[in-house]
Order: C-alpha cells, then sequence, then structure tokens
C-alpha cells in the first residue's frame, strides 16, 4: 500500500508495481490508511511522511496504539535525508527508510524483500 | 592727634553745641509760652470774675430795690413807735412776709434791721432760726449808721460769706432808723471761681513738666551724642584697620596725616611714626618723586586719581599695585587733604597671565586637532584657524584671520554665506535645504553636506559640528566648528550596506534552496519512477535516444535538489562548531574508500600523503564531506590512470591541506570563482553529472572551520591544487 | 576457556536491506555475531529468517542464557534489552526502554569487558537517532575496532553519523565494505 497524498506519485508507483504482475493498495492520507488497515489489509506500507492532515509520524503512532501493527512492515518515504530526531520514539516501527525521488529498482527490491519476509513464520528452532 | 579723629571731633563738638543752643531756645520759649498761658489764663480768670461780680451786683441790686419797692408798697413813712419798726401802718418786727418774699424771687436772704437790730428776717442761725435780735456790725454799721450811706460787700453772715447790700432806711426827717438788707450766699461763685483757677493752674502745671521732661530728654540726648562720637573714632580707626589694603592720608603739604594697619605692614612703620612724614622721608627718590608728582597733579585738580605702580613692600616682595587717591574738603569747604588706597593687584596680574597662558594652550590645541577645526568671535571674525582646515581648504591661517564676513565659507561654497556655525544662533530654515543632514543637541549643531567638486574634485561628504563658546560669566563669545571629510567613511557604509543586503540576498537565496531541494523531490518521483518504465517500452533508437536525455536531465534536477540541500543545511542552519581532535589521515583514508567506486570507475589512484601524527581539530562528518567532494572533484576533471595526491603541510599556525590533480586544470581568470554557488568551468557544456555546487559545499565547510579554501593552476591541462586550511588546535 | 571474536552490530531504520547487503556472499567469519536491531516483537523472527536465508551464516533469534558460538548470527529479539555476561553469555532482560528503543545498542556493546584474548568489533548500521555511539566509544576505549556505515549507502544516517562524531570510529563505509573489512580483520 502507498500512503501518498501526491497523486501522481501514487499512480506511478501504482503503475510500477503493475508493471512487475504485483498489486497495490493506495491511500492519500494517513485516515484512509488506517481504514483500510481496519479492514484487514497486511502487507508492505509505504508512508509518506509530509502530507496535510494528519502526517506520517502520527500515522504510524495510530497504527501502534490501534494495535494494527502486526503483519505489516513500514516503509518511510521522504523528501528529507534526515527526519526529525522527535520521532525517534516510534524508530523501531519504522523499518525502512527511502528519499525522494528513489530509485524504482531500488524500491521494488525493497517491496519483494519485505513481502517475503512478511510471509516468513514464527519458528523457533531456526538456531 | 590726627587729622581725621580732630576733624572727627569738630564735627561732633558742632554738633554738641548747636544741640545745647537748640535746647536753649526750646526752654525760653517754654518759659515764654508757660508766661503767656499764665498771664492769658489769669487774665481770662480776671475777666470771667468781673464779668461774674457784675452780674451778682445786678442780680443783688435787682433784689434790694425790689425789696424795697416790696415795703414802699406797705407804706413809705417809716418810723420806731413803741419799739416797733413801722411803714406807714405795717408793723415790720416779727412780720417775714416781706423778706421771705424776696428769698421766694432772688434766693440767698433778706433782712430788716429797726436800728442795728435784726426784726424781720430770713437769715438762720446755727440752729436753724430765724436770727432775730441779733445787731449788724463790721463796715456795714459803720457805711450805714456812721455814715448814712448804702453799703455793697462781701460780709460773713453766721459765718456764711455772702454778697450783701445794704441799704439805710430813714424817717421823714432823714434821720437813719434802720436798714434793708439783701445778700446773696457767696459760695457758689466762689466755686466756680475756684475751678477755674483750678484748671488753669493744671495746665500750667503740666505745660511746666512738659517742657521740663523735654529739657531733661534732650540734656541727656546731648549727653549721648558726646558718648557716641568717642566711640565713633575708634569705630572709624577700626574699619580703617580692617580694610586689607593699605590706605592713607595726606594734608596739602603731602605729609601724612594717618594711614591703617595694612599700610603700617605695607611701609613698615607704624602711624606714629608715619605722621608729619613726606614721601621722601619714606621712599627711595624714584618713587617718592612720582606719589609727590601725582599728589600735587590730584591737589591741584580736586577730585579722583588712580594709577599703577610696582612697588616694594616691606617684606622685600615686589608688588603690582593700583593706587586710587582723592581729595576731602575741611569743614569750611576748601580741600584739607587727600586719602589713598592701594590696591594688590599682583595675583589678579597673574591670574590674567594664566589665562593668557591658557588661551595660548588652548589654541595650539585647536592648532593641532586631528579634525578641521576654526574659531569665531562674536562678531563672526576668524580667531583661529587650525592646520587641519588649512591642509582640508588650502586656506593659509594668515588670510583668514581676524576676517569677518563668512570668510570661512568661501573655500567649501565658493561664495560668502552662512554656514553651520551660523546657524548656531540664527533661523535655522534659512539654509537648512543646503544640507543633507541636520539636527541639533543642546547647543550643539551636527550636519553633514555633500560639496560638489570640492576644491575642484570629486563630490566630498563632510560632517561639521558647531557649538557656542560662553565666557565664565555664560556670556556668548563667539564660535567653534570642526569639519570631518566622511567620504571614504560614507563610500565604506555604502558598502557595507551593500554586504548587508548581499548577505541578506543569500539567506533569502538558501531558504529557496532549501524549499526547492525538498519540493522539487516529490515531483521528480513519478518521473524516476515512470521515465525508466517507458524506456523499456521504447523501440526506436532515436526515441531512446531523446529519452536518455530526458532520464538524464532528471537525475541532474535531483542532484542539484540535492546538493542545494547539502549545502543550505551547511551555511543556513547555525552550526555549532562541534569539533574535537582527529587524526587527519584516518579521515582522508575514509574519504579515500568512499569514494573507492568512483575512482575504480576511471582506474584513478587517490594517495593519502597525510602523515598519521597531524592531529586536526575539526568536526568529522563535515571534513569527510569536504574530501569526499574534492575527490569528487578531481576524478571529474581528471583522466583515467591518472593520480590524486592528498597531502598536508605546516604553514606556520596553520595546517595547509591540498588536493591535487593531474586533470584539465582551471584558467586563471576562473581559479577565484570556481568556489561560487553553481559556478562551472564550462559553462558552454550543459555539464549533467556535477551540480555546480560541490565546490561551493567546500568553501562553506572550511569557513564553518575558520579557515580558506582556494584553488592554484598552472594553467589549462595542467592540473588543479585545491588548497585549504584547518585549525590545528581547538580554537 | 577459549576467548571468541565477538562482533557486534548496532542498527535500526533501513536495517534489514543494510544487513542483507552486508551478509551477502559474506564468507563464514570466525566470530560470533550479534545483530542488535531495533524491532518490535512480532517482526523480529522475520528478519532473522530473511537474513539466515541469504547468509552464509545461520542466524536466529538470541535466546536467554545461550552462550555465543562462533560462525553464528544472533538477533536481538523485539522487546528486550541483550547483554553479554562475561563476554559469553546472552541475557536478555525486561525493563525500560532506552532512548525510546528496546533492544538498545548501547546496553549490549557496554556490557562488554575488555578481552583476555580475541578481538571485539562494533559496527553501527544505518538508523535513526543516538542510539550505539556510546556503545561505540566503550568498544574503542577497550581497544576494539569500530566501523560505522556511510552517509551514502544509508537510509538514515542517524545513528553511524553519532557514532563517528564521537571520533571513535575507526572506519566509515559501506555494508559490502564492511563485510570485506570483517573478512581481512577475522582472516
Amino acid at each position: 500500500m502507498i500512503v501518498d497524498d501526491n497523486e501522481y506519485v501514487r499512480e506511478s508507483v501504482e503503475i510500477l508495481f503493475k508493471s512487475e504482475g504485483g498489486c497495490l493498495a493506495t491511500a492519500e492520507g494517513g485516515k484512509e490508511c488506517l481504514e483500510q488497515l481496519e479492514a484487514g489489509f497486511k502487507g508492505v506500507i509505504l508512508m509518506d511522511v509530509m502530507m496535510p492532515h494528519m502526517d506520517g509520524w502520527d500515522t504510524i503512532r495510530e497504527i501502534v496504539s490501534r494495535g494494527l501493527y502486526d503483519g505489516n512492515i513500514i516503509i518511510m518515504l521522504t523528501a528529507k535525508r534526515e527526519p526529525d530526531e522527535k520521532m525517534e520514539e516510534i524508530q523501531s516501527y519504522v523499518t525502512d527508510y527511502l528519499t525522494k525521488p528513489f530509485n524504482p529498482t531500488e524500491l521494488l527490491e525493497m517491496a519483494s524483500y519485505y513481502g517475503s519476509l512478511l510471509k516468513e513464520t514464527p519458528c523457533h528452532d531456526a538456531a | 592727634m590726627n587729622y581725621r579723629q580732630a576733624h572727627t571731633l569738630t564735627t561732633v563738638t558742632n554738633k554738641v553745641q548747636y544741640m545745647k543752643t537748640t535746647t536753649k531756645y526750646i526752654l525760653a520759649s517754654s518759659i515764654v509760652a508757660i508766661m503767656i498761658v499764665a498771664m492769658f489764663g489769669g487774665y481770662f480768670l480776671s475777666q470771667y470774675q468781673d464779668y461774674e461780680v457784675r452780674e451778682e451786683q445786678e442780680k443783688l441790686e435787682n433784689c434790694i430795690r425790689t425789696f424795697w419797692e416790696l415795703l414802699n408798697h406797705k407804706g413809705t413813712d417809716f418810723r420806731v413807735v413803741n419799739g416797733q419798726l413801722l411803714a406807714g401802718a405795717y408793723a415790720v418786727n416779727g412780720n417775714f412776709e416781706l423778706p421771705d418774699k424776696v428769698q421766694d424771687i432772688f434766693g440767698g436772704v433778706a433782712t430788716v434791721f429797726m436800728g442795728d437790730e435784726r426784726v424781720s428776717t430770713n437769715v438762720l442761725n446755727a440752729e436753724g432760726k430765724r436770727a432775730l435780735g441779733t445787731r449788724l456790725v463790721g463796715p456795714a454799721y459803720e457805711a450805714i449808721f456812721k455814715q448814712g450811706r448804702t453799703y455793697r460787700g462781701v460780709v460773713n453772715i453766721l459765718d456764711v460769706p455772702y454778697l450783701t447790700a445794704y441799704d439805710p432806711i430813714k424817717n421823714r426827717q432823714g434821720e437813719v432808723i434802720g436798714a434793708l438788707f439783701v445778700g446773696i450766699k457767696e459760695s457758689e461763685f466762689l466755686e466756680r471761681m475756684h475751678d477755674l483757677k483750678v484748671h488753669l493752674m493744671m495746665t500750667l502745671a503740666g505745660m511746666a513738666t512738659f517742657f521740663i521732661s523735654l529739657m531733661v530728654v534732650l540734656g541727656r540726648a546731648l549727653h549721648q551724642v558726646e558718648a557716641a562720637n568717642d566711640s565713633q573714632i575708634r569705630f572709624q580707626q577700626t574699619l580703617l584697620n580692617t580694610i586689607p589694603n593699605p590706605v592713607f592720608y595726606k594734608d596739602t603739604d603731602c605729609r601724612y596725616l594717618g594711614c591703617n594697619k595694612a599700610f603700617e605692614f605695607y611701609a613698615g612703620i607704624s602711624q606714629d611714626e608715619l605722621v608729619g612724614k613726606t614721601p621722601h622721608d619714606l621712599w627711595p627718590e624714584e618713587l617718592a618723586e612720582c606719589y609727590l608728582q601725582h599728589d600735587l597733579v590730584l591737589l591741584e585738580k580736586p577730585g579722583f586719581q588712580g594709577y599703577e605702580a610696582t612697588v616694594r613692600y616691606a617684606d622685600g616682595s615686589l608688588r603690582d599695585v593700583i593706587f586710587n587717591k582723592a581729595t576731602f574738603n575741611g569743614s569750611d569747604g576748601s580741600v584739607a587733604g587727600l586719602v589713598g588706597v592701594i590696591l594688590d593687584i599682583t595675583e589678579r596680574k597673574a591670574a590674567e597671565e594664566a589665562t593668557k597662558n591658557a588661551y595660548q594652550q588652548l589654541w595650539e590645541i585647536v592648532e593641532f586637532l586631528p579634525d578641521a577645526t576654526f574659531v569665531v568671535d562674536k562678531e563672526k571674525r576668524v580667531i583661529a584657524w587650525n592646520r587641519a582646515i588649512e591642509k582640508m581648504t588650502g586656506l593659509k591661517k594668515e588670510d583668514v584671520i581676524g576676517k569677518g564676513d563668512y570668510v570661512y565659507s568661501i573655500p567649501f561654497y565658493g561664495e560668502r554665506r552662512p554656514i553651520l556655525i551660523d546657524l548656531i544662533d540664527e533661523n535655522m530654515d534659512l539654509i537648512r535645504d543646503k544640507y543633507a543632514f541636520i539636527t541639533i543637541e543642546g547647543r550643539t549643531l551636527f550636519a553633514e553636506a555633500i560639496i560638489p567638486n570640492f576644491r575642484g574634485g570629486a563630490d566630498c561628504c563632510l560632517w561639521g559640528t558647531a557649538t557656542p563658546l560662553f565666557d565664565s560669566q555664560g556670556n556668548q563669545v563667539g564660535g567653534i566648528q570642526s569639519i570631518r571629510d566622511i567620504t571614504g567613511y560614507k563610500q565604506a557604509e555604502g558598502e557595507r550596506l551593500l554586504l548587508k543586503s548581499q548577505v541578506d540576498q543569500n539567506r533569502l537565496m538558501e531558504t529557496i534552496m532549501v524549499r526547492l531541494g525538498h519540493d522539487l523531490k516529490t515531483p521528480l518521483t513519478p518521473l524516476f519512477i515512470l521515465l525508466p518504465l517507458i524506456r523499456k517500452q521504447l523501440a526506436q533508437p532515436d526515441l531512446i535516444k531523446k529519452f536518455d536525455i530526458c532520464i538524464k536531465s532528471a537525475i541532474s534536477i535531483k542532484n542539484l535538489a540535492d546538493k542545494a540541500a547539502v549545502l543550505a543545511k551547511l551555511s543556513f542552519r547555525i552550526q555549532p562548531f562541534d569539533a574535537e581532535d582527529l587524526c587527519l589521515a584516518a579521515v582522508v583514508d575514509d574519504s579515500v574508500l568512499t569514494c573507492e567506486d568512483m575512482l575504480g570507475l576511471k582506474q584513478i589512484v587517490c594517495q593519502n600523503c597525510v602523515d598519521p601524527a597531524v592531529i586536526v581539530h575539526g568536526m568529522p562528518g563535515q571534513l569527510r564531506e569536504l574530501f569526499v567532494n574534492l575527490i569528487s572533484n578531481a576524478v571529474h576533471f581528471s583522466n583515467d590512470r591518472s593520480v590524486i595526491t592528498i597531502s598536508a603541510e605546516q604553514h606556520g599556525n596553520a595546517l595547509w591541506i591540498s588536493v591535487r590533480d593531474e586533470g584539465v586544470g582551471i584558467a586563471a581568470d576562473h581559479l577565484e570563482h570556481v568556489f561560487d554557488e553553481l559556478f562551472k568551468a564550462d559553462e558552454s557544456r550543459h555539464d549533467l553529472e556535477t551540480s555546480g555546487l560541490g565546490l561551493s559545499i567546500c568553501k562553506r565547510i572550511v569557513l564553518n572551520h575558520h579557515g580558506r579554501i582556494w584553488a592554484e593552476s598552472p594553467g589549462i591541462g595542467q592540473g588543479t591544487i585545491m588548497r585549504f586550511t584547518l585549525p590545528r588546535k581547538a580554537v | 576457556m577459549t576467548q571468541h571474536n565477538i562482533i557486534v552490530i548496532g542498527v535500526s531504520t533501513g536495517g534489514p536491506v543494510a544487513l542483507r547487503r552486508l551478509f551477502s556472499g559474506l564468507p563464514p567469519l570466525n566470530a560470533a555475531i550479534i545483530i542488535v536491531l531495533h524491532i518490535p516483537q512480532g517482526m523480529d523472527y522475520r528478519i532473522a529468517k530473511g537474513l539466515d536465508a541469504v547468509s552464509s551464516m545461520p542466524v536466529a533469534l538470541a535466546e536467554d542464557g545461550e552462550f555465543l558460538r562462533s560462525g553464528q548470527i544472533y538477533l536481538a529479539p523485539g522487546g528486550y534489552h541483550l547483554l553479554l555476561a562475561g563476554n559469553h553469555r546472552i541475557v536478555l532482560v525486561e525493563g525500560e526502554r532506552v532512548n525510546f528503543v528496546q533492544p538498545s545498542v548501547n546496553l549490549a556493546m557496554k556490557s562488554l569487558t575488555r578481552p583476555l584474548n580475541g578481538k571485539i568489533i562494533g559496527v553501527v548500521l544505518t538508523g535513526m537517532g543516538r542510539d550505539g555511539a556510546e556503545g561505540i566509544r566503550h568498544i574503542k576505549a577497550m581497544g576494539g575496532i569500530t566501523m560505522a556505515q556511510d552517509q551514502e549507502s544509508c537510509a538514515i544516517f542517524g545513528m553511524p553519523k553519532a557514532a563517528a562524531e564521537t571520533g571513535a570510529v575507526d572506519m566509515v563505509l559501506s555494508p559490502e565494505k564492511i563485510g570485506k573489512q570483517l573478512v581481512s580483520l577475522l582472516h
């Protein structure tokens, strides 16, 4: 799922994924993202940081506090190279970070890797 | 006794005599007054008494006449028959009708005598009964019975004084056979007279007391005046002695009559010794003659005289003095002598000298003031024109000093006109327009004026201050003006403002760059995603070629945005100088490692020649960025298989670090500009792989380390050396 | 008892990818490798499995009381702080988050003591915040070797930057180069 207020970003990412035979849900803000999670979405979430009304960090806080985190991996998308330090408190829930404009190949690799991780099941005899 | 005392005494004696005379006059006139009052009083009293007596006598005559009328009415034939007095047939004896009637009408008493015996009366005896049978005695008896005539007079009747009238009663034969009597008690009349006399006496006594008192008072006053005279003489001498200036007086022969203590000190002799001496007896010949001449001139032309002289005091000190002399007149009005006062003006002269010296020093200070300065007097004539203003205007002192009529404005304005110093006490509006700026603080004016073609040269900006000068009494005695050429300062100020605006502009630019850096990235995202997707679908080679240009452009936009953001961050944010001591060689190693891929691509070798012992003070992150940028830059402009050398050497207190390449080099006229934002060495070509910001970032980092960075190049194609300095120890 | 070479890797945001880059194609190393990744519970095993798939060395979630073995990669589980007792036994403790994180890189690194023999290597990879900087300083002070990921390859150059700014980092490199360095150091 991509969460971004910019329509072209959403659409281009969607085209990218479809061209690779994947599928992508889109949400134009934190509110829509939460609605889809409530509706049962599980997967990799590409979260834009700078969004009107509810920014990426607030959306993550809301996801965690509503217990919707499990089974998802969150990758932040941002134009800034460095995040605000005050967001450290939820850094554990931000698995990765991509700086715009990202390399599509990199995005695809990341998405497929994290997507594959999500398919893993708990196993305690790995050692 | 000296003259002054004598003179004083004469005056006083005259006064006393005058007073005595006055007292005598008063005394005499008082006595006369008393006498006159007494005489008039007596006269008035006697007149009054006469009048009163006449009144009483008239009343008495009326009274006795009425008695006669009444008696004659009874009968006119008086005779004594059988021891009874008869009037006609009317028996008088024991009959009180007539006397009582008289008493009713007139008051008083009335009696009828038969012979000398009272036979009808209302005179009462001591027991209060009618005094019948008593007899007439005294002068009345004598007159009636011996001389046969009437009697008038004061008679004591039964010890009471009466004003009386006695008439004889005669028979037909003319023989006195009895008498008629009326009397008015004299007491009332006398009491009135007595009262008057008492009043008169009291008035006289009062007057006498007044005059006597007056004389006593005058006498005492006279005594006091005599006493006062004594103290006045003492007072005057004390007064003289109290005067700190020597005072003396001489007679018309120029002989000293007396002096005060100060004079005694001055002359070194006592007053007693002085009296009677002439100047020649006391002073050196020359001085004495001088005094004498002055004295004589004064005596010839009485009045006042003053002259200066230098005298030697008895204590040996030489003093500048002023002699003030004046004649005085005797009691007859003719010139009696002269008085002199000596004023010691040594201190005053010294003070004048000191003031003169102070002024001299002041002039010297003004003369050497670094600012062009001139001073004018009250009439606006130039009284000081210092070196600085000579230099500024080219006008020499001798051409200006003592001149007025706005001579000082000529070098500035080429005409005679009021300037700043004239505004001190004149209407500011007159020439306000001629100043770029003018203000007043207290009494001091400040102004800035632009003088076009000053002394035939360039326009000049002058800063002037003018202030009035006052003497110690607060009177305005002139003014002082200073002029400074602030043209250079103004230019510097202009440059400073320009610089400031540039800094502001840079700030604005940085802000825009930060915004641009961030905001470009979002719209670039779809490009980055979609362009490669589209390219995959392209088949025509020329289309692919065109499309690649688009992709490269997008990449270059991204690079630009990235670097702009970095540069803006480095320069715009207030960077805490979070420095620490670092091993420079290790930092270079890190940076070279980072650039390994880039170097490998062109097979360029990067040599780290930095001594591992070199420790620098800096921010590791920024220094790494600095080296990476410099290496990237060097790689970019180097040929394949060339060498990049990084080295450090000590230069004084600073460390010079250089990154040397064997690349294309930089044209001399570009050396200064390579660190400018967005400067690219090859301006004609759109270099898509460099942002043009790399070296700007380097410059910013070096500046953040309080160092400087510059480029050196022997010329095009001969390689480049980028040098910068770093502090060695903590700053 | 034989002293192991120990590698402690601290990492956060962007960690899974960086770790994959680091361990892909890396030959087995003569060291026990402990990875402290800021991660919530329920996520840890996925990372371990993902890493295990690309690494020549086995990767597992660290368990309390486990003794370290060379050639094994231990991933600190989410929700616990991982400490090393005596440089050879894993201790998992519950407790307060340190600087908003659990496990904490600093706690893990600072639990190490100066080894009698064997090398201690501290690595800080991509991540938000400053965790690991103190730990790196500690390892450096003990005579260990320290590395940090370079800015270019970092998803977030926060933790490596903080570590590098302590001045206690020996090398700043990309994950691949860190791998090469590890190989050469432990050869």
